[in-house]
């Protein structure tokens, strides 16, 4: 148990020492990564978990985002309030659209919030003075709130503070009774039912709570560039999110995790050689991950892992 | 119809009738379950044996009749709210949780005992993590109750569809529910396996709780049911004592006598 707990603390040590340490064009990558993984735990225990292929997340994170930045900028907000703001309406925003969509299954699910991701950036797009429109909104910092720089190791500290509380609250969640009706519904739902377990219920839970966590990344996410768009939140980011997460292992934290560092990294070091085709390349991958690795990387691990197992038990 | 209850029955059933379009599935069905009885239902394919379990359990909604558990009215209640209540089902085809091990399957059978509010499991109660300990305890015992003890911690996919069955059995018991719902336990088992599904049956009923059993399994049910109803077409035809039923010409002429051979096989 303590050896549990020693190496969860070296690894929250080592995120936190990289954001410091990590400067310029590497640091803002580092930080995009942070919230890549965020955003990939998320989504993991909404599409691998609770087994809802939804594609409104990366459309909750830009409602963080727009949220927080509308709220102070355009509304005159005091940043902490804003934030709160944000929040709430993106607790509110994924209640109103989990209410119906969580009814409808599979393919019909996916449509209905791809109407939504699709709604929300027409409007990013046409919102006028309020979004920005084409070109968002840019020149807003959150310098002098809770003593914190919005640039620099500081904040990359604090989006990788929101890092981990995202994936204490799915941990929390997941090893509960909350996790194991999530995976029993997404396993067999008239099974669950039949054990008492209210369908509705938890699904819209697990919505909103993934959906919410979503839009605090994308509220952190606003002041890292201290500009925002509406090509960050288009359905192309989303569908990368689907990709980490299968070809990682999909209904696994860890396995949202290294899709996540894999596939976020290897454009940076292939663009040399296959330039801005990377998704291309992504699309190939996971067909033969499909094909090939039906648990993902994270199986591969595990293979690993269990071989070198096996190996010691020789010696 | 409050008058028809008395504290000695647990689950009742009114002139409970379900017609699907013009085909009338289960008609005037009156029944009565004792804390700790064993009730089998029989009759041939197509007599509405299924559809009463789907009545009780709530996947269906009857056209008439009413449904009793204790003082509790059943009839327009969702599935979920009636596993609430202390009625749990299982199903004719095994449905398990594929990707849940053995424990965490079992574990779900307690959600209405475990269930708390999503704040207490972000807040780490004391209280969350002792109700949780408590039942994974009693999953792993009823685990071994079952005859699984060693597969406790392993996936699903590791057993065979007898065993498969008796995780089902663990599993509906793992809510300590009033009344269960046995849907052809039986059928697909080995011959110790059905041996070892009657003793666990026997042990669940002493321990007060009620069983309702639809079986094709002469040899299983004769001798583990108190008491059988059978239905025809929809119709009760009968209802009473083993013997009573062997005995009871319009049974023999609707059901025994023309599946003789197969109760011997033990896979109707």
């Amino acid at each position: 148990m303590s050896r549990v707990w020693l190496s969860w603390l070296l690894g929250i040590v080592a995120i936190v020492a990289l954001s410091l340490i990590l400067e310029g064009y590497v640091g803002n990558l580092y930080r995009k990564l942070l919230l890549t993984v965020a955003l990939c735990l998320s989504f993991n225990y909404l599409f691998g978990i609770s087994g809802q292929l939804a594609f409104s997340h990366i459309a909750f994170y830009g409602i963080g985002a727009y949220g927080v930045v509308i709220l102070t900028y355009k509304v005159g907000l005091p940043l902490p309030l804003a934030i709160i703001g944000a929040v709430i309406s993106c607790g509110l925003l994924s209640f109103i659209v989990a209410v119906p969509a969580t009814r409808l299954k599979g393919f019909y699910l996916a449509l209905a919030t791809l109407a939504f991701a699709q709604l929300f950036n027409v409007l990013l797009l046409q919102g006028g003075d309020i979004t920005g429109g084409p070109e968002g909104i840019s020149g807003f910092s959150a310098k002098g709130y809770f003593g914190v720089p919005s640039s620099g190791g500081a904040y990359t500290v604090v989006i990788a503070g929101i890092l981990i509380f995202t994936f204490a609250i799915l941990l929390l969640l997941d090893r509960s009774w909350f996790g194991r009706a999530c995976r029993a519904i997404r396993d067999n739902e008239a099974a669950a039912e039949a054990m008492g377990v209210n369908i509705f219920r938890t699904k819209v839970a697990a919505f909103v709570v993934t959906s919410t966590l979503s839009g605090i990344a994308g509220i952190s996410y606003a002041f890292a560039d201290n500009y925002i768009n509406p090509t960050v939140f288009t359905l192309e980011p989303l569908f990368l999110l689907l990709f980490m997460i299968i070809v990682g292992g999909t209904g696994r934290h860890a396995g949202a995790i290294l899709g996540a560092v894999v596939l976020f990294l290897a454009p940076e070091m292939l663009e040399a050689w296959i330039g801005r085709h990377y998704l291309l390349g992504f699309g190939v991958v996971m067909v033969l991950v499909i094909l090939f690795l039906p648990s993902g990387l994270i199986g591969l691990v595990d293979r690993f892992q269990d071989r070198l197992a096996a190996h010691g038990d020789r010696q | 119809m409050t008058d028809l209850i008395d504290g000695t029955h647990r689950l009742r059933a009114v002139g409970l009738s379900k017609r699907f379009g013009g085909l009338i599935a289960v008609t005037g069905f009156s029944f009565d379950l004792a804390a700790g009885e064993i009730l089998g239902i029989i009759g041939p394919n197509g007599a509405g044996k299924t559809t009463t379990f789907n009545l009780i359990a709530g996947a269906l909604v009857p056209n008439s009749g009413e449904l009793w558990l204790g003082q509790t009215s059943l009839v327009g209640l969702k599935p979920y709210q009636i596993a609430e209540l202390g009625i749990i089902r299982t199903f004719q085809h095994n449905m398990p949780f594929e990707t849940l091990s053995l424990i965490d399957n079992v574990m779900v059978g307690a959600h209405r005992r475990i269930r708390g509010s999503l704040w207490a499991v972000l807040g780490l109660t004391q209280e969350t993590r002792e109700r949780e300990a408590h039942y994974r305890e009693r999953a792993r015992e009823l685990i071994d109750f079952v005859g699984l003890g060693e597969f406790v911690d392993t996936k699903v996919d590791n057993l065979s569809f007898g065993q498969g069955r008796l995780l089902e059995v663990a599993r509906a018991l793992a809510g300590e529910p009033e009344v269960i719902l046995f849907d052809e336990p039986a059928a697909g088992l080995t011959l110790s396996e059905t041996e070892q599904l009657a003793q666990v049956i026997r042990r669940i009923s002493s321990d007060g709780i009620s069983v309702l059993l639809i079986e094709h399994d002469m040899q299983f049910l004769l001798p583990l049911a108190d008491r059988i109803v059978v239905l025809d077409q929809g119709q009760k035809i009968a209802d009473g004592s083993a013997a009573e039923i062997q005995a009871n010409q319009l049974v023999v002429e609707a059901y025994l006598g023309k599946t003789e051979n197969i109760v011997v096989a033990g896979d109707a």
